[in-house]
C-alpha cells in the first residue's frame, strides 16, 4: 500500500525493504510505530528512544496538538481510580509522573514544557469514605482542612488541602515533540484505519490511539466520557478547587484558569453545549463567586477514553502467515496526564521485550 | 403609616476633616471614618490632600502580601491591627469584587536557614504548617521553613478602589503640597488626620522615621502561583530574596536600605535581586522583566498612633497622627484605620457632637 506522507517537521526516512519479523536472522535496526499522538504517543516515543538502543520510531497520527483530547485536558495531577488495575501499580505509575514532572517543574525549562506547581483543596459536601486517598503521600503537604478554610466553602463539610503539578498538554504537547525529534524521531500525519497497514514497514507497533482502539484493536470495553470545560482568564486565583465529585472543578493554569465540568458516558459529541457551559460556569461561581469577573471565555470539549483498567500489555497480531508485535498503551480516562510517564516507561519496557525476542535468532524448527 | 426613626446622635456643628495622605493608610482611614460617622453626623466633611496618588505612592510600589514581620511587634497593638486586618480583606474573599478590590488567596513558602519559632501570626493565616523534607528538596539553601495561605492585596487597585468608594460619597481629593499642619487648621479643618508616611517629618521631625527603601523587578511569570519568602537573620528583613506573585505580574525583591532617600532605581540592587531570586527559583531565568520601581518603607520601631492637639491661634485643632507603618502597611491598615475611628470618636464626643461612640464600634 502505497504511503501518503504529510511530513512534519521530522527528517523523513524511507522506509526498509520488507523484513519479515520472526525471520531466522537477527534484526539490526528495529523500525518503530507508535500511534497516536497525544501525551501517550509522545511521551513513550520518547521512553523508548532512551531505552531500546538500534531503533527508529515514527509517530503516526491524524490528530496532534492542539487538537488532541490531551490538549482539552487541564492537566492536573489529582489521580481517578481504575477498578480493574491493581492499587500499587496505579500508585507507581502516579508516583513515576509525579517525580518525573516535579524535576521539570523545578528546573529551567518548567515554562517550556507548560509544568507547575499548584496549591488548593479538594471539598466535599459530605465526609468522604476516603478521608485519605492512596496518593496522599505522592503529591505535597497533604493535609486535611481546617475549620477556617472551610469556611470559604459554607456548603462543604470536609476538605483536603496539598500542593500538586499542573501540566498543560498544549505546551508540554510541543516539548514532547521537540525531545521526538531531537532523538530523531519521524513524525507522520496519517490516519491509520487498521494496525496492519503498518505491516510489514514496521516491525513493531505502539498502540496509543486512545479512543480510536475501538476501532484499531476491536475494544469494545472502551469508550468516550465527554468532559466539557471552559477555559476564562481569572488571573488572581492561584489555587485549584475541586469538588470531590469530579464533576465541578477550577483549575489555573499558566495562561487561563480550566472550569469544569462534566462527564457523560457514551457521549461522542465534541461540539460545545451552551446549556451546559452556562451551567458549568454557574457551578464554579458558587465555588468561587470572584468568577463572576472572569473574560475571554472559550469553550472546549474532550473525549476521555475511558476503560476500567489502563490496557497496557503485549498482542501478537497473527494474519495469513504474518507477524506484528503491537503494544497496547491506551485506557487512561480521566487519569492520562496524571499517570502517562509511569504507563509510558512500561510501555517501552514492553517495546525493549519485542525488540529483544526479535534480535534473538528464532530457534530452528524441524518443519 | 410610615415611621421616621430621629437618627439619635444627630446633632448641629461642623466637623471637616482632612486627611493628609493618599497612600493606603490615607484612604482607608478616610473610608473607615466616613463609613462610621457620616451616618450619624450629616456635617461630618472629609477631604483627602495628597501631593501623590495612585500610581505614585508608596503604596503602589508594594507587592502586596499579607504578612507581618516574623518577630514580635514591639507594640503589641500591632498585632490586634494586623489580625484584625486579615479578618476584614479575609471577609471580602467570597465577594464577586475580590479581584476588583487587588485582593486574592494566596499560598507559599517562607524559608530559613535554621529552624525558628513560629510566628505569632500563624493561626491568623489559614493553614499554616512546617515544610515537609520534599518539599525542602526544591531549596536546597534551606533548611527549614513554613506553608501557609494568606492574602494578596494589591496596592494599585486597592487604591483604585478606595478612591471609588470615597468618590461615590462624596469625598474630594485635592492635589497639594502640605507645608505645615497650620496651613490645613488655619484652612478650616477641625481634625487633620497625619496618613504622611515616609514623609511625616516635613510637617513635624521624627527622629525615630527613617525610609527604609526598597527596590522591585516585576516580571512576567504567570506559572507562578506561590509566594516564596527568604529569611537571613544575619542581613535582616526585606534584605533576602522574596518573590511574591499578584495579579497580572510577580514581584521580585529583597532590598531594604535605612536611610536611603534615593527614588531611582539602582543597577547593583537590581543585580542583587535578580541573581537572588533565580537562583531560588531558576523557572524565572527567561521571564520578561515588566517594570522597575524604588519606593521607601516609612521604617519606625512602631507605627505613630496617636492624638495630639495643636493650638494655632484661638482654635484647637486635633491631629491623630497614623504613620511608619514599615514594610508592612497593606498588612496592617485596617486595623489601624478603626483605631484611628475609634480615637476620632472620642473627640467627636468631647466636642458634644456626639453623645455617645455608635454601638457596633
Amino acid at each position: 500500500m502505497p504511503w501518503l506522507l504529510l511530513i512534519g517537521q521530522g527528517r523523513a526516512t524511507v522506509p526498509r525493504a520488507d523484513l519479515q519479523a520472526g525471520s531466522a536472522q537477527p534484526m539490526d535496526r528495529v523500525r518503530i510505530a507508535v500511534v497516536g499522538a497525544g501525551v501517550m504517543g509522545l511521551s513513550t516515543t520518547v521512553c523508548i528512544s532512551k531505552l531500546v538502543p538500534r531503533c527508529s520510531i515514527t509517530v503516526i497520527s491524524d490528530k496532534f496538538t492542539p487538537e488532541t483530547t490531551s490538549d482539552v485536558a487541564a492537566g492536573m495531577l489529582i489521580p481517578p481510580t481504575y477498578p480493574d488495575t491493581p492499587l500499587h501499580k496505579q500508585k507507581q505509575w502516579f508516583k513515576e509522573t509525579f517525580d518525573h514532572l516535579f524535576a521539570i517543574a523545578n528546573s529551567t525549562e518548567a515554562e517550556d514544557a507548560g509544568v507547575l506547581l499548584v496549591s488548593g483543596w479538594q471539598i466535599f459536601r459530605s465526609i468522604p469514605a476516603e478521608e485519605v486517598p492512596f496518593w496522599a503521600d505522592v503529591v505535597l503537604g497533604f493535609r486535611k482542612m481546617t475549620k477556617d478554610e472551610l469556611k470559604k466553602f459554607p456548603q462543604h463539610v470536609f476538605g483536603q488541602a496539598f500542593t500538586t503539578l499542573k501540566c498543560e498538554g498544549p505546551v508540554y504537547l510541543p516539548w514532547l515533540e521537540k525531545r521526538v525529534k531531537g532523538s530523531r524521531g519521524l513524525i507522520l500525519t496519517r490516519r491509520i484505519e487498521d494496525l496492519w497497514e503498518l505491516h510489514p514497514s514496521f516491525d513493531i507497533v505502539v498502540n496509543c490511539s486512545g479512543l480510536g482502539s475501538r476501532q484499531l484493536a476491536g475494544d469494545a470495553k472502551i469508550f468516550p466520557v465527554r468532559g466539557q470545560v471552559l477555559k476564562v482568564q481569572a488571573p488572581w486565583l492561584k489555587h485549584f478547587i475541586r469538588d470531590g465529585s469530579g464533576l465541578t472543578y477550577i483549575y489555573p493554569g499558566i495562561s487561563n484558569v480550566t472550569l469544569g465540568g462534566t462527564r457523560q458516558k457514551g457521549d461522542w459529541n465534541l461540539s460545545p453545549d451552551a446549556e451546559i457551559s452556562k451551567d458549568i460556569l454557574s457551578r464554579c461561581c458558587v465555588l468561587e463567586p470572584s468568577l463572576r469577573g472572569a473574560c475571554d471565555i472559550r469553550e472546549k470539549v474532550g473525549l476521555r477514553p475511558s476503560r476500567s483498567g489502563v490496557r497496557l500489555e503485549k498482542e501478537l497480531l497473527v494474519r495469513d502467515g504474518r507477524r506484528l508485535p503491537v503494544v497496547h498503551h491506551y485506557g487512561h480516562g480521566s487519569g492520562g496526564i496524571t499517570t502517562h510517564w509511569g504507563t509510558a516507561l512500561e510501555a517501552a519496557r514492553l517495546v525493549s521485550e519485542c525488540a529483544q525476542a526479535l534480535r534473538t535468532p528464532a530457534p530452528k524448527s524441524k518443519l | 403609616m410610615m415611621v421616621c426613626l430621629q437618627p439619635p446622635f444627630l446633632q448641629a456643628g461642623t466637623m471637616r476633616v482632612v486627611v493628609i495622605g493618599a497612600g493606603v493608610i490615607g484612604l482607608s482611614t478616610a473610608l473607615c471614618i466616613h463609613e462610621r460617622y457620616r451616618p450619624v453626623l450629616q456635617s461630618l466633611d472629609v477631604k483627602v490632600y495628597a501631593d501623590r496618588f495612585t500610581p505614585l505612592t508608596s503604596t503602589d510600589v508594594a507587592a502586596g502580601l499579607w504578612q507581618p514581620y516574623i518577630s514580635d511587634p514591639s507594640h503589641p497593638q500591632e498585632a490586634l491591627w494586623n489580625q484584625q486586618t486579615f479578618n476584614y480583606l479575609l471577609s471580602h474573599i467570597n465577594s464577586p469584587n475580590a479581584a476588583n478590590m487587588g485582593l486574592a488567596l494566596v499560598s507559599g513558602y517562607n524559608l530559613f536557614r535554621e529552624a525558628v519559632p513560629d510566628p505569632y501570626w500563624k493561626d491568623i493565616v489559614l493553614g499554616f504548617r512546617k515544610l515537609t523534607p520534599r518539599e525542602l528538596d526544591n531549596f536546597p539553601d534551606y533548611s527549614y521553613g513554613w506553608f501557609n495561605t494568606s492574602l494578596i492585596l494589591e496596592g494599585r487597585r486597592y487604591l483604585q478602589w478606595l478612591t471609588e468608594r470615597l468618590t461615590e460619597r462624596g469625598v474630594k481629593f485635592f492635589l497639594r503640597k502640605v507645608e505645615s499642619f497650620e496651613e490645613v487648621a488655619r484652612g478650616g479643618a477641625d481634625v487633620i488626620i497625619n496618613c504622611t508616611g515616609v514623609w511625616a517629618g516635613v510637617l513635624q521631625p521624627d527622629p525615630l522615621l527613617q525610609p527604609g527603601r526598597g527596590q522591585i523587578i516585576k516580571v512576567d511569570a504567570p506559572w507562578m502561583k506561590h509566594f516564596i519568602i527568604t529569611h537571613d537573620p544575619e542581613r535582616g528583613i526585606y534584605k533576602s530574596p522574596y518573590i511574591i506573585p499578584g495579579i497580572q505580574a510577580v514581584t521580585l525583591g529583597g532590598i531594604f536600605q535605612l536611610g536611603n532617600w534615593s527614588e531611582t532605581n539602582n543597577i547593583q540592587d537590581h543585580n542583587t535581586i535578580w541573581e537572588g531570586c533565580c537562583r531560588l527559583e531558576p523557572t524565572l531565568k527567561d521571564a520578561e522583566i515588566v517594570g522597575e520601581w524604588t519606593g521607601f518603607r516609612p521604617a519606625r520601631p512602631q507605627v505613630r498612633l496617636e492624638r495630639e492637639q495643636l493650638h494655632f491661634g484661638s482654635s484647637n485643632t486635633e491631629v491623630i497622627h497614623n504613620y511608619g507603618h514599615g514594610g508592612y502597611g497593606l498588612t496592617i491598615h485596617w486595623g489601624c484605620a478603626l483605631e484611628v475611628a475609634k480615637l476620632f470618636g472620642k473627640v467627636l464626643e468631647e466636642r458634644s457632637l456626639l453623645k455617645m461612640p455608635p454601638s457596633h464600634l
